[in-house]
């Protein structure tokens, strides 16, 4: 099925700064090699979907080539393309929980796909994908980049002050939840 | 909480139970970042630049980006790299499926090659592409129309178009090009895209059967093989009103609730219909094989429960779609397996069967769809059980139970009776719970599972207005579920499903799905019984 290319459910704008004169604007091209395989990991651990996490990183990379021009001239391109890899992903992860329930009408099972590195991290995983979006996504950003709560702030377009409530509440229910589970249940 | 249910007692394996749990997501988030780096980036980054050469501006819509190809507009400038044309000829000069040229080569006499083509649709069957073979989808046809000095049709995904030339010898030249820019899943959907229109960059020389049967388009190392794509039958398909019958997924058929979602495409190229929930219309053209909306507009809202089949239709309609008419019926497929089925719902030509009537706007469902009883009155009649179905016996004025494991003879009397004739299918046989056979009342969007003929199960499809005895059915909020039952929620794929078998004094369960946990959210699947659900 064709994807809506329209913007994802973030809608604040990212900061504009004029580039510094002394310094050569990044290419489009440097930019997608140097994000190109952290989007793909930030978009496995949102969407939960390993399998869709390269083509969600493909399609932030493509609408960030259509909207360089703009982009570019942006303080922190990278933080636009996390934007966009955090909507699609999330997106993609809403669509799929519908059309889970779609399926229980048609007496199918559903497409079960493995959450990233599933045989070794298993519960973790399961605990990250019944995390709110929000949360899963500032948790990913944590513990994937290393991001400062400013920054994870500037990616999800709100204030630093929620940034840092999605963290510590996404982290407690991490933890709450690995604690609860069997510990030789929480160890796979 | 424990293992066993009781609660959790701090103490002084605390401390180290955080510290391994922190650690071990850190671990997991850490072997996933080293996974993304083996990744092939610049593979990624050649497929991305390679699909920059034909994409359009976003602006242009993908059915508008069609019609302005088929005027012969190119968007785009190309052929800068494109192979020096006097290059290439066909290898050994036959025509394809290794059948005898015709004097003159493969082409009529007297006839010259570009007129015979013009105008014909083609449907890729195989190919080679500069990396090799080309995978040909089933559910992702590539298409190519030939007519008024372009080449355009469906990349597996996305609409594209080109300028083309065509000499009498075949020799072909392919310059310009553009394409819609949407991605499509799987993955191997662009692959196949992305190797077909480099490939169609190259072609050089194109060669028809003889008997109009094949098409090859050759080129240095490319070679697209082609078949007739089956035409639109259009004196069928414009003027009648159909009504949505099925919708299809690969190949899973799910009946239309709702309204009914009618279609109806007129000879002045305007279209109406409606999707069970929201009105269309729009303009419409034939593009070779393919019927395309060129002006499309969906007006007004959707039930949540109607939001999937609304869904589905706009995207079946929206993406273009081929159409076929089998047994009465006309069967409309898009890409990606998406298709829908419709039946005939009148042939007249003042239109007065299109789709404003009888598809009102209150969703009652009363549409005159013969003298069948409605969903009022089955909620009147049905009432819904944790251990089966009641129904309401007017004259005794009390009810009478359907428990579950009542014969299956006496539930079609009693439920055909007061529903009307239920369709009877087959259960699916990947179900969990072993059912051999289904009924669907789809009016009252009612749905009972048996096995071994005797009934398991009910399940309410998201229309349906049937309700418990306390009033609970689809679209009953959980503050309303919660005063009319014990419940207890759990979180599970489907979504925030409950169920009402905590209450040791209660009856057998009844379950089902609510649209979120908060008290205004609301019910949107139904159940009890043995069902058929996949968690």
């Amino acid at each position: 099925m064709r994807r809506s290319s329209r913007m994802g459910d973030v809608t604040d704008e990212p900061r504009h700064a004029a580039p510094p004169p002394t310094t050569v604007s990044p290419t489009f091209e440097s930019v997608f090699v140097a994000e190109y395989p952290a989007m793909v990991a930030l978009a496995a651990a949102v969407s939960g979907r390993p399998s869709d996490a390269e083509d969600i990183a493909a399609e932030a990379m493509q609408r960030l080539q259509l909207n360089w021009g703009k982009v570019n001239d942006y303080e922190r391109p990278g933080a636009w393309v996390r934007r966009v890899t955090i909507n699609l992903a999330l997106s993609r992860r809403r669509r799929m929980t519908a059309e889970a329930r779609a399926l229980v009408r048609l007496g199918r099972p559903g497409d079960a796909d493995p959450p990233p590195s599933a045989a070794e991290h298993e519960s973790v995983w399961a605990a990250v994908a019944k995390l709110p979006g929000k949360q899963r996504a500032a948790v990913a950003l944590h513990y994937l980049e290393d991001r400062p709560i400013d920054e994870i702030a500037d990616v999800l377009g709100c204030s630093p002050s929620t940034a840092r409530v999605h963290l510590h509440r996404g982290r407690t229910a991490l933890r709450d939840r690995l604690q609860s589970m069997d510990p030789r249940e929480a160890r796979r | 909480m424990t293992d066993d249910g009781t609660p959790h007692e701090p103490g002084d394996g605390d401390r180290i139970a955080a510290r391994d749990t922190e650690h071990d997501i850190r671990t997991a988030f850490a072997s996933l970042r080293g996974d993304s780096r083996n990744v092939d980036t610049m593979a990624a980054l050649r497929r991305l630049e390679g699909r920059r050469r034909w994409v359009v501006p976003v602006a242009l819509g993908g059915a508008v980006a069609a019609v302005l190809l088929l005027l012969g507009l190119t968007v785009l400038g190309g052929g800068d790299d494109a192979p020096d044309q006097n290059v290439a000829t066909s290898d050994d000069g036959d025509s394809v499926d290794g059948q005898a040229p015709t004097e003159g080569g493969s082409d009529d006499a007297g006839v010259d090659l570009g007129a015979r083509l013009e105008g014909t649709s083609w449907v890729l069957v195989e190919g080679t592409g500069l990396d090799g073979p080309i995978t040909v989808l089933d559910d992702w046809p590539v298409t190519m129309t030939i007519a008024d000095g372009t080449v355009s049709g469906t990349a597996a995904c996305n609409g594209y178009g080109a300028d083309v030339t065509i000499d009498d010898d075949g020799g072909l030249t392919v310059e310009g090009g553009a394409s819609e820019e949407a991605l499509c899943e799987p993955p191997q959907v662009m692959d196949t895209e992305s190797a077909y229109l480099a490939a169609l960059r190259f072609a050089a020389t194109v060669d028809l059967a003889a008997d109009g049967s094949a098409l090859v388009v050759s080129g240095p190392g490319v070679d697209l093989r082609f078949e007739p794509a089956a035409s639109v039958p259009q004196a069928e398909l414009v003027g009648t009103t159909w009504a949505l019958e099925l919708l299809i997924d690969d190949d899973v058929a799910n009946p239309a609730e709702g309204q009914p979602a009618l279609l109806r495409l007129d000879p002045d190229g305007t279209l109406t219909g409606g999707t069970g929930c929201r009105d269309l219309s729009g303009e419409w053209t034939i593009n070779g094989a393919e019927v395309l909306f060129t002006a499309f507009a969906a007006d007004g809202g959707c039930r949540p429960a109607l939001a999937d089949q609304d869904g589905h239709v706009v995207t079946v309609l929206g993406d273009g779609f081929t159409a076929e008419i089998a047994d009465g019926r006309l069967v409309l497929s898009s890409q990606g397996g998406h298709g829908l089925v419709y039946v005939a719902a009148g042939n007249d030509d003042d239109g007065s069967g299109g789709p404003d009537e009888g598809a009102g706007d209150d969703g009652s469902g009363e549409d005159g769809r013969g003298g069948e009883p409605g969903p009022d009155q089955a909620g009147d009649a049905v009432v819904l059980e944790g251990e089966g179905l009641g129904f309401v016996e007017p004259d005794a004025g009390s009810i009478s139970r359907l428990p579950f494991g009542s014969p299956a003879g006496q539930v079609f009397d009693v439920l055909d009776s007061l529903l009307g004739e239920g369709e009877r299918a087959p259960a699916s046989p990947e179900c969990p719970n072993q059912a051999d056979r289904s009924v669907l009342w789809s009016d009252a969007g009612l749905q009972v599972e048996l096995r071994g003929g005797e009934l398991i199960s009910w399940s309410l499809r998201p229309d349906s207005e049937l309700t418990t005895l306390t009033g609970i059915g689809i679209g009953s909020t959980r503050a309303e579920l919660e005063e009319a039952y014990v419940i207890e929620l759990v979180d599970s794929t489907l979504g925030v499903e409950f169920t009402t078998g905590d209450d040791p004094g209660a009856p057998a369960a009844i379950g089902g799905v609510l649209s979120g946990r908060g008290d205004r959210a609301v019910i949107t699947d139904l159940w009890a019984g043995e069902i058929c659900a996949f968690r």
